[in-house]
């Protein structure tokens, strides 16, 4: 029976959100991971500023595709990239200083997020408008998604609680506690340090890396099985067969 | 055109409207994002400064002001800002940047008008450092501690916060009307002489006035006090007085010095004015000056000065005297030998009884080795350093006589540590101190080149070759009385 | 004379209390991707050094120039366009008198483009108003020599973990990481020293 194919659309949307997904699978935009995702509401922040530079510079850079000539792409891209980067810095540091504060010059290195440079020049470049944006989102969604990850790791494990609002100003402080409360500390704040950064995301890569051997396992016992079955069955047919010819 | 002129146009033309496009529109954005990025950074200083406020009482700040006073090292102080209480001055906040190894620190620091230190609290540090951060924390809890830079993670910081700190301070005194205490001047100007004065104050805790002293110590080794300038700071009515009083005993008045005194009206205390060890009462004149010698007394009752005959009378339980012995003939030995150094007696005490009996001789020697590795003999032991301890002869007997405990008053041996908990630690335990006992544990007949155990060292040896020399001397005065 | 210590030890401290990979996270991308071989990662290490260096000495001027112009906002697309333009030129250069170098390179000598590190430097030298030209350049060769030698560093142990017996699913990128903090927590052990 055969998978119904999704549209060329859906498939660049949903693709990169888990099966591709930009951080975990193909292991791009790394630095940004591990600095900025200390904490929850960070590493959303980061996402989020991530994706929009990602489907403004895919949308933009796809419309001009006809217009900019092979021998100027790079710096062409460069420019269009640096200026959405520029933007959102700038938005940044007016309407939101503490994310500001937070991600510091991490919003700055966008400019030379390899994910960003790469979906422009490997996507952007050769597919429509709608295509790049959808491409944009897709993969802006799955890394905040492993960006949120690995901060809901290192928060809850570093500091034993969730804090929302001391980012995003508009939110009130609030402070859910899991793992430090009211006289209970398990919290272990190496995972905010630099050291625990690599832990959890090494400790993430190995358990998917462990699922997708499990599966690949299932499907070669699975396929070791069919043909087990097929052979037996030629041998069954072919006793038959043979069978029969006596 | 031919192509490629047309190919490059067409590049140079894309390239130059992005530009173009880009320079706009970041343009754009900036002056739409500029003035509130202005005003985030207003709102945080005036929040930075109602901190302040709140800490030194006062309830609006002038303008920023830039003009320091004359002669006065203001490199990395960017701008000071006075905090009144309706018309008055109640403080300085001062604005500092200095370089961090890593980026800028910008800090706040408010000092009230005597100089004194009432917050501080960072504005920016490039990328900081929790060390750096409790080093700010433990400042305002603390203000004493600013000196104390070691351990921590951002020590360059520490260090340049420090600079800063003390350049800030003394404009602030400056320009609160308060006076720098310099307590070499202070002693310059009481005992002609400011050798051997300690450099940090030590704060009295329940003295009637604000009172902490400086001490002066009898030599440079600074094991014994000879006397303590406190520095007493009292208001009344308005008035305010500091003065630096100096006692070298509950009732030894060696004079004192006023470093401030606010009402000018009053010419005998005025600010520099120095008075004599006679001179007492004619300090005590002045209600306020009366306070805070008053004040200094009760302090020096209650803690007396840090004495090595105190020390050594503390030997003998039933000591209630000591007198030192003038004129001691302070043996030096130099013995070129590899296990031995020089020995030198410093000073002895005599021990005196109720009724005024000899009842023991301390002796305070410092036993020097400077001992170096010595291959040929298979002989690794490195040796340096020196103890300077004290110890107590008494009993009849002149070879065996009885010993007390050792005081050790400072011991920088390389093994200082292992000497102390081997041999000093277990000598002052020991139920029979005696010289015998002494020889045998440092084991004195032990080479200990060929010692394999801890127990003969080359700082026992020491020890012991200097204990007996001060029985050498003990015994030969002994005997001549 | 002061000055030069304040010097050596600002690098001292980019190098190793700060470091750029295990502390700041600049330059992970190709820390994990390229430093399977020693050679590989020591070459990789010095053309970082390089281009830091080279990066952080023309964009200093530049960024003076364009804070005093009042156009600051421009910063960023002009550093990334110096730096783009430095790494072509240098990889021109090596191509011409090297190409054995060259080839040993492969595509990583492009990707120093995007190496956070460079960009990195770059702005946090523009960001703190108050470095002079001195502090600019110890941050520079702090941060590219600590790059340099903790990448060197790690290709040695990965090296030899390519031969140990790792668990399945940790084979790979996943014990690089752990690793990678192991190491973290090494360097954060010469937190006191500056």
């Amino acid at each position: 029976m055969e998978k119904k194919t999704r549209s060329v659309h859906a498939e660049s949307f949903l693709a990169p959100i888990w099966k591709a997904n930009p951080l975990f699978v193909l292991i791009l935009g790394t630095c940004p991971a591990l600095a900025t995702t200390t904490s929850i509401e960070a590493a959303l922040g980061m996402g989020l500023l991530f994706t929009f530079v990602l489907v403004c510079s895919n949308v933009l850079i796809s419309a001009l595709r006809k217009v900019i000539p092979d021998e100027v792409h790079v710096p062409a891209y460069i420019v269009i990239i640096a200026t959405f980067v520029s933007v959102v810095e700038m938005f940044t540091k007016a309407y939101l200083p503490p994310l500001y504060s937070s991600l510091g010059v991490f919003i700055s290195l966008l400019v030379v997020n390899c994910i960003v440079l790469g979906r422009a020049e490997a996507f952007a470049n050769k597919n429509t408008v709608l295509d790049s944006l959808l491409d944009g989102l897709g993969n802006g969604i799955g890394y905040t998604i492993a960006l949120l990850i690995l901060g809901a790791c290192r928060e809850i494990l570093g500091t034993g609680e969730i804090t929302f609002g001391s980012k995003f100003a508009f939110i009130p402080l609030t402070h859910l506690p899991i793992l430090k409360g009211e006289g209970f500390d398990f919290s272990m704040p190496i995972f905010t340090t630099p050291a625990g950064a690599f832990i959890v995301f090494g400790i993430v890569m190995a358990v998917i890396a462990a699922v997708n051997n499990h599966k690949a396992d299932v499907e070669k016992e699975k396929a070791r099985q069919e043909r087990l079955a097929a052979a037996k069955a030629k041998n069954a047919a072919a006793a038959s067969a043979g069978k029969e010819a006596k | 055109m031919n192509e490629t002129t047309k190919k490059y146009l067409l590049c140079a033309g894309v390239l130059a409207g992005l530009g173009v496009l880009s320079a706009t529109v970041l343009a754009g954005v900036n002056m739409l994002t500029a003035p509130v990025i202005e005003a985030n950074e207003k709102a945080a200083t005036a929040a930075a400064y109602k901190v302040f406020n709140e800490k030194l009482g006062a309830d609006s700040e002038s303008e920023e002001i830039t003009v320091f006073p004359e002669e006065m090292d203001a490199t990395g102080i960017e701008f000071y800002v006075e905090a009144k209480k309706g018309d008055a001055v109640v403080g300085r906040i001062f604005s500092v940047s200095g370089k961090n190894s890593y980026g800028a620190i910008k800090a706040l620091i408010a000092f009230d008008n005597d100089g004194k230190l009432v917050y501080t609290s960072l504005l920016e540090n490039g990328q900081t450092r929790d060390g750096f951060k409790t080093y700010i924390d433990g400042i305002n809890a603390d203000p004493t501690s600013v000196g104390q830079l070691e351990g921590f993670g951002a020590t360059y910081g520490t260090n340049t916060f420090y600079a800063l700190y003390a350049k800030a301070q003394a404009i602030a005194v400056k320009l609160g009307g308060g006076v720098a205490i310099d307590p070499a001047a202070i002693a310059a100007a009481i005992y002609g002489s400011s050798d051997n004065i300690e450099t940090v104050a030590k704060t009295v805790t329940d003295a009637a006035v604000e009172l902490s002293y400086y001490s002066r110590y009898t030599d440079d080794s600074k094991a014994e006090e000879a006397a303590r300038i406190y520095l007493g700071s009292y208001k009344e009515n308005d008035q305010k007085i500091v003065a630096a009083v100096a006692l070298s005993g509950a009732n030894s008045f060696d004079g004192a010095y006023i470093v401030s005194y606010s009402d000018e009206s009053v010419t005998t205390h005025a600010t520099g004015t120095t008075f004599a060890a006679t001179e007492l009462e004619d300090f005590k004149a002045d209600a306020l000056a009366a306070k805070v010698y008053d004040s200094a007394a009760a302090a020096i009752a209650k803690s007396p000065l840090l004495t090595l005959a105190s020390k050594a009378m503390a030997l003998y339980p039933n000591a209630t005297s000591v007198s030192e012995v003038v004129n001691i003939n302070k043996t030096t030995d130099t013995r070129p030998e590899v296990d031995a150094g020089t020995s030198l007696i410093i000073s002895s005490w005599n021990v005196l009884n109720k009724d005024s009996e000899v009842i023991g001789t301390v002796y305070r020697a410092k036993t020097e080795l400077k001992k170096e590795p010595d291959e040929s003999n298979n002989d690794y032991r490195q040796v340096h350093g020196y103890i300077d301890w004290m110890i107590g002869f008494f009993g009849e007997s002149n070879d065996n006589p009885s010993l007390t405990k050792i005081y050790t008053i400072k011991n920088t041996f390389t093994m200082g540590d292992a000497l102390n908990a081997n041999f000093i630690e277990k000598w002052n335990q020991s139920e029979v101190k005696d010289f015998n006992t002494f020889k045998a544990m440092s084991n004195d007949e032990v080479k200990v080149s060929e010692s394999g155990s801890i127990g003969a060292t080359y700082s026992t040896h020491g020890m012991v070759d200097t204990l007996k020399e001060e029985l050498t001397l003990y015994v030969s005065i002994k005997e001549a009385i | 004379m002061a000055y030069f210590t304040a010097f050596i030890l600002a690098i001292i401290s980019g190098m190793l209390i700060n470091n750029v990979l295990l502390s700041r996270f600049y330059g992970i991308c190709s820390f994990v991707g390229v430093s399977n071989k020693l050679k590989n990662a020591f070459w990789m290490g010095v053309a970082v050094v390089v281009v830091i260096v080279l990066a952080a000495l023309i964009c200093y001027p530049l960024y003076m120039l364009l804070d005093a112009a009042g156009i600051s906002f421009l910063r960023t697309v002009v550093f990334i366009l110096v730096i783009a333009s430095l790494v072509q030129f240098l990889s021109f250069v090596i191509k011409k008198y090297s190409p054995t170098l060259y080839k040993a390179f492969g595509i990583y000598l492009p990707l120093i483009t995007t190496n956070c590190a460079v960009l990195g430097v770059v702005e946090e030298n523009a960001a703190s108003h108050a470095a002079d030209f001195g502090a600019a350049m110890a941050n520079a060769l702090g941060t590219s020599l600590g790059y340099l030698v903790v990448i060197v560093l790690f290709s040695a142990v990965r090296a030899r973990l390519e031969t140990n017996n790792v668990p399945r699913a940790f084979k790979g990128l996943p014990i690089a990481l752990i690793v990678a903090a192991i190491m973290a927590m090494a360097f954060t052990g010469m937190k006191g020293m500056a």
